[in-house]
């Protein structure tokens, strides 16, 4: 079976996902983004689906350039 | 890391059990035999805390009480889409025994929030039961009384809560997106360039594993038979017996939260995250958890509410959402609207399968109808198109096997279909396309058990209320945690004691680590105290994923089997031999190579150098290789289920009888406590079958039935008789071999429901769930 | 819940000094915030003030009025229950499971074990609907003095399938649907000693009559008793409840079936539907069609039929037809 990567995308340092099989993503987890169309994403700034710029709070959305991003604390 | 070669128990006993080698590093334990060879795992051992919670000695989230102790409430917008223009707290601040006032702020000013936002900053209402502020008073009703003097000057706004209307070009938009965002693609790892336009995002083309392959056009082509029809499923609510909440304990020093979470190290990383505390100073406690389903993962807006509530104040907060907060705002299980079809050979042999679907998870994402279509048959073309589409209404999260539950119901009566257009037994079908060894098992065990010889042709029970057989399949990957460690103390006392993060939400966690470790040092589980949901311990996995047995255990047995060696190197000399001599069962160490000489373990703890001795294990990598980052997935865990059923043809009417369901979780560990999770399991089947759906009213936005009395839950009479059948599937990928069942529990009961309900009646219902109005409908009588 | 002051009634006239609004005034804002109401087994009045539909200043507290929880029966007389007599204790009794057998199987099927110990006769009759607008904060309903019956074109999938031109709400009690059709009266105190005496259908009031009320009950009266006419050995009956579940629900549908039959043949017949219009009704086409006829499998369902003329259901409930139908026949064919 094959292994996976993770992404080396830098997604804002307060997006979270919760995938379908248990397991968090983002933060100081791996993002996999093994399912998109069963992730749960949040801000923990915003406490939910919508981001302090009252914008959807997504993967491919919270990344340089949006208003309320912040980088990972690397 | 060096390693060693162990030959590990291979396959299913009774029918095709043989060995593996793995390689596995050298300081991990030899292989366990098959259960039958063991004394403690994967018997009936009772639940260690069984005693505290008959007795309501376990004291849950809901029961804390601490000196000084205020209680949190928070204010929720009654309408669902809405602009915050002002809002006046003075008066709830006023009121006499409150103690904080706190209102949901963004740090993003108004020149850089989408569509405009405000410039105090109030995040825009979304849904009808979205927080905006929150008091922390000397009781509940206080606080409630004092929410009702906030003043919140809205300016409202168009709606929609309908997931056909969402996504007519008029609809009203959840979420304004740029223009350029529309078109842009996050790329990266896996996937995650789905696009959002109006309302719709999507579409995602795949799933762990899963996905595209083969050209699905050409697949039909050479197809003697199709099946296509569009599926629909309801929203679903959570419904834990404890709501969602939290008690937060604010000191100078250190934080303490007492939660009902299915995950404390996230809440706990959350919170230092939100507060800009280092973890150190947060503290997490779940010492008992009234019930999750996975909607527990986080720390919540109310969770966050009630920090501030405590800083502000000084005081302990004590936050628990009541029932219609649960209903209306802790998530559900999205709808769906499945389009499916599928091509297949006039041997069964599968040759096409195409997937779409729509569905709402709210203001959230996640209504995807999951991998089980893409994953568990063996078919060489395969595409689908899953789309979330946002309506303004409570978001979704996850709930038992996300997607799959949703996906099964397509699935698998799909198959039932194709079976009879076959005109082969739906056993039959399964044979050939099915390459799973375990659920040929259960297919065939299950078969016996539940007698499905019965099964008669559809419709062809005489009398008004007609019977039915049906079954279905399921599949769950066996998913761990990595980042998953045990702690074990050995006392002079002789005393032992497990210590990890991990919460027990309920399954049995506490009661599977004492039998682990009393396996492994030759003891009892009642001897064994386990102290877990506590992130001064070790950090443990989220309940989720069904991963905490597969990812907690190996480190209990590992950890056990240091302190074991340890304890052989302390008594080595005094029985005269090497400590790889020993052995330890029965309360003593005993020499190999002279049986009479031996010492009891008590007595050897007793005759420690220090007081304790303190080993660890964490999670090491799966043996046989495969790796995934932190979490680690290998195989299946199937499951077949056979539902029989009462069709009422006047009254339209459905009774669940009997459900056999047949299971796999690699070694079992506890008998009784898979049975409780597999009962479990099936009772939400039968209930996201029959019973459960939110009603929410399109032209106001709000759920009607947030309630326990019009949102239909099954009790006693509408519990069917239920019979497990265990299938032990040894695969030698861990210390223990062990994995969960939460999941797998609650996929293909609906399903095999509505499979039962159309060989009663002759006709079939695409909806969830299956009301009297269509069964009804189906038989032309409305 | 809101903070109220209680007041424990020793006697019918002490209560009745005591209370100044009825609960339905209360929620259709017909009085002051300074609402006295009455509180017997507490089941539905403790609902709505958790759910904050009501906020009394005062609870009445009248199920410790002494000489209203007895049940008496005679050959002669029939069949007389107290007000405060709970369910539970109807459940119980044999005397009205012997004689009056839709009765008994009405209470047994109300609620739960642990809500019948609780709910008093009085209390049932008295109820308010469970329409899921009425009971939300949210929804200021045609009940609750708006305009707007959002069920109308809504979520009726619960709602009446009969005279539900106003409001479609449908009553509570599937007790008063026995009753109903058992001919029962209401006995009814007034706070200047006076007594009167009501019978089931009488005691109710159509939304079209006025839809802020559901019974004809004033601020200043008390349910005291329920009386029943004898019942012969003629007499059969059944009922028969339908929830969306078994266990405990209330009725999507429910029928009483009271028979006077001679041999095989029906003299006389009532049926009452609950569930089916805002108020119990006697299905007066029901009963037309069985009476004089043998009970058949036949003329059942001839009956069932024709309960059903003129039904109009809404967009959601138009299942409730065939249901009626099924229910009614079946009880028609378990009197015999």
């Amino acid at each position: 079976m094959k292994n996976i990567e993770p992404s080396n995308i830098k997604f804002c340092r307060f997006l979270r996902s919760k995938n379908p099989y248990g397991s968090l993503e983002g933060g100081e987890n791996e993002w996999y983004l093994i399912d998109d169309a069963n992730s749960i994403c949040w801000c923990i700034k915003a406490t939910g689906g919508a981001g302090p710029d009252n914008g959807l709070v997504d993967p491919p959305l919270c990344v340089s350039g949006r208003a309320c991003y912040e980088p990972p604390v690397s | 890391m060096d390693t060693k070669k162990v030959k590990f128990p291979h396959g299913i006993p009774g029918h095709n059990l043989s060995e593996v080698e793995r390689e596995i590093p050298t300081g991990e334990p030899p292989a366990w035999p098959i259960n039958d060879d063991l004394k403690v795992v994967g018997k009936r051992v009772k639940r260690t805390d069984a005693l505290a919670k008959v007795t309501g000695a376990a004291k849950y989230t809901s029961d804390i009480q601490l000196q000084g102790m205020l209680f949190g409430r928070m204010l929720r917008s009654n309408y669902p889409h809405a602009k915050i223009k002002s809002i006046d707290t003075s008066a709830a601040e006023k009121y006499d025994g409150v103690y904080a006032v706190h209102v949901f702020k963004n740090a993003v000013g108004m020149a850089q929030a989408k569509d405009g936002g405000n410039s105090a900053g109030f995040p825009d209402v979304k849904f009808a039961g979205q927080p905006i502020a929150g008091v922390a008073a000397i009781s509940v009703d206080v606080a409630e009384e004092a929410l009702k003097l906030i003043k919140v000057d809205y300016e409202y706004l168009p709606f929609v809560v309908d997931l056909e209307e969402a996504q007519k070009p008029e609809a009203p938009v959840v979420f304004k997106t740029d223009v350029d965002q529309e078109d842009r693609g996050g790329g990266g790892g896996g996937q995650s360039g789905l696009k959002t336009k109006g309302n719709l995002r999507g579409p995602s083309t795949s799933s762990f594993f899963g996905g595209p392959r083969g050209d699905v056009e050409k697949g039909f082509e050479t197809a003697d038979f199709i099946v296509e029809h569009v599926y629909r499923t309801q929203v679903h609510t959570h419904c834990s017996l404890e709501t969602h909440g939290v008690v937060v304990d604010w000191r100078p020093d250190n934080v303490t939260i007492y939660a009902s979470t299915q995950n404390t190290n996230s809440v706990r990383h959350e919170f230092a995250e939100m507060f800009d505390l280092p973890k150190s100073k947060v503290r997490v406690i779940t010492e008992f958890m009234g019930g999750g389903f996975g909607a527990k993962h986080s720390l919540g807006n109310f969770g966050v509410m009630a920090g501030h509530l405590s800083k502000k104040s000084g005081r302990p907060v004590s936050m628990m959402l009541d029932r219609k907060e649960e209903h209306i705002s802790s998530g559900n299980r999205p709808n769906s609207v499945q389009y499916l079809k599928i091509g297949a050979k006039k041997d069964g042999t599968l040759t096409a399968i195409k997937q779409k679907s729509h569905g709402t998870a709210g203001v959230g994402l996640g209504a995807g109808v999951g991998r089980i279509a893409q994953v568990m048959y063996e078919c060489p073309n395969f595409s689908t198109e899953q789309y979330d589409v946002f309506t303004h209404a409570g978001p979704g999260a996850a709930w038992r096997a996300p997607g799959n539950v949703q996906g099964a119901f397509g699935l698998e009566q799909a198959m039932d279909e194709l079976a009879e257009k076959l005109n082969m037994d739906p056993l039959a079908l399964r044979d050939v396309i099915d390459k799973s060894d375990v659920r040929k098992v259960e297919r065939q065990r299950g078969a016996k058990q539940f007698d499905w010889s019965r099964r008669k042709k559809p419709g062809s029970d005489s009398g008004t209320v007609k019977k039915g057989l049906g079954m279905a399949q399921s599949t769950w990957p066996r998913f761990v945690n990595l980042n998953s460690t045990v702690e074990i103390r050995a006392y002079k006392d002789g005393a032992i004691e497990v210590r990890s993060g991990v919460q027990d939400i309920g399954t049995g966690t506490k009661t599977i680590l004492a039998q682990v470790v009393a396996e492994e040092l030759g003891m009892k589980p009642e001897d064994i105290t386990i102290r877990i949901g506590d992130t001064l311990f070790p950090t443990g996995p989220g309940s989720g994923g069904s991963i905490v047995t597969g990812s907690i255990t190996p480190p209990a047995r590992n950890a056990a089997y240091k302190l074991k060696l340890e304890l052989f190197d302390q008594v080595a000399k005094e029985l005269e031999t090497v400590s790889s001599k020993l052995s330890m069962s029965g309360g003593f160490i005993v020499s190999q190579e002279d049986n009479s000489k031996k010492i009891a373990v008590k007595d050897a703890l007793k005759k420690m150098r220090t007081e304790q001795i303190t080993t660890s294990a964490s999670r090491s990598d799966d043996y046989g290789g495969f790796k995934m980052g932190s979490f680690l997935a290998h195989g299946d865990l199937g499951s077949v289920q056979f539902a029989e059923v009462s069709v009422d043809t006047e009254t339209g009417f459905v009774k669940v009888d009997k459900i056999v369901a047949a299971h796999s979780c690699g070694r079992p560990l506890n008998i009784t406590q898979l049975e409780g999770q597999i009962n479990g399991g099936v009772i939400q089947g039968v209930s996201y079958a029959l019973y459960e759906y939110r009603v929410m009213d399109n032209e106001t936005g709000h759920q009607m039935n947030g309630n326990l009395d019009q949102y239909k839950l099954p009790f006693a009479m509408e519990i069917p008789e239920i019979e497990t059948i265990i299938v032990e599937d040894y695969g030698g990928r861990s210390s223990t071999d062990a994995y969960g069942i939460g999941e797998p529990a609650n996929i293909a009961t609906a399903v095999a429901v509505a499979n039962a309900v159309y060989n009663a009646i002759g006709v079939r219902i695409y909806e969830l769930p299956i009301t009297p109005d269509k069964v009804l409908k189906a038989l032309n009588k409305i | 819940m809101n903070k109220f002051s209680w007041y424990d009634a020793k006697t019918v006239n002490d209560a009745l000094e005591q209370v100044n609004a009825t609960v339905s005034e209360v929620l259709a804002s017909k009085v002051s915030d300074q609402s006295a109401v009455f509180k017997c087994g507490g089941t539905d009045l403790l609902d709505m003030m958790k759910e904050g539909l009501v906020a009394p200043k005062k609870i009445v507290n009248i199920k410790n009025i002494a000489g209203l929880d007895a049940i008496s029966y005679h050959q002669k007389s029939g069949l007389k229950i107290g007000a405060n007599v709970t369910l539970a204790q109807m459940e119980a009794n044999a005397e009205i499971k012997q004689n009056y057998l839709a009765l008994h199987q009405a209470v047994a099927h109300a609620g739960t074990p642990q809500i019948r110990n609780m709910a008093s006769l009085g209390g049932n009759l008295a109820q308010r609907t469970r329409c899921w607008y009425f009971r939300s904060l949210d929804h200021e309903c045609l009940r609750k003095g708006s305009g707007t019956c959002f069920a109308r074109n809504g979520e009726n999938e619960f709602h009446a399938i009969m005279k539900n031109g106003s409001c479609s709400s449908v009553h509570a009690s599937s007790v008063s649907t026995a009753l109903m059709a058992f001919d029962a009266s209401v006995e009814i105190a007034a706070a200047d000693g006076k007594k009167r005496t009501v019978k089931m259908t009488e005691f109710f009031v159509t939304p079209g009559d006025d839809s802020s009320r559901e019974s004809i009950l004033e601020a200043n009266e008390l349910i005291t008793a329920v009386i029943i006419p004898p019942s012969g050995s003629k007499t059969k009956s059944y009922y028969i409840k339908q929830g969306a579940r078994e266990s405990y629900d209330w009725a999507i549908a429910d029928v009483a079936v009271v028979l006077e039959v001679s041999g095989s043949k029906c003299k006389n017949a009532n049926i009452v539907l609950g569930a089916a219009a805002p108020v119990p009704i006697r299905s007066e086409a029901a009963s037309t069609a069985l009476i004089g006829k043998e009970i058949t499998e036949q003329t059942a369902k001839d009956s069932a039929e024709a309960s059903m003329k003129g039904a109009t259901p809404l967009s959601k409930n138009a299942y409730k037809v065939p249901l009626f139908k099924a229910i009614v026949k079946r009880a028609i064919l378990k009197t015999t």
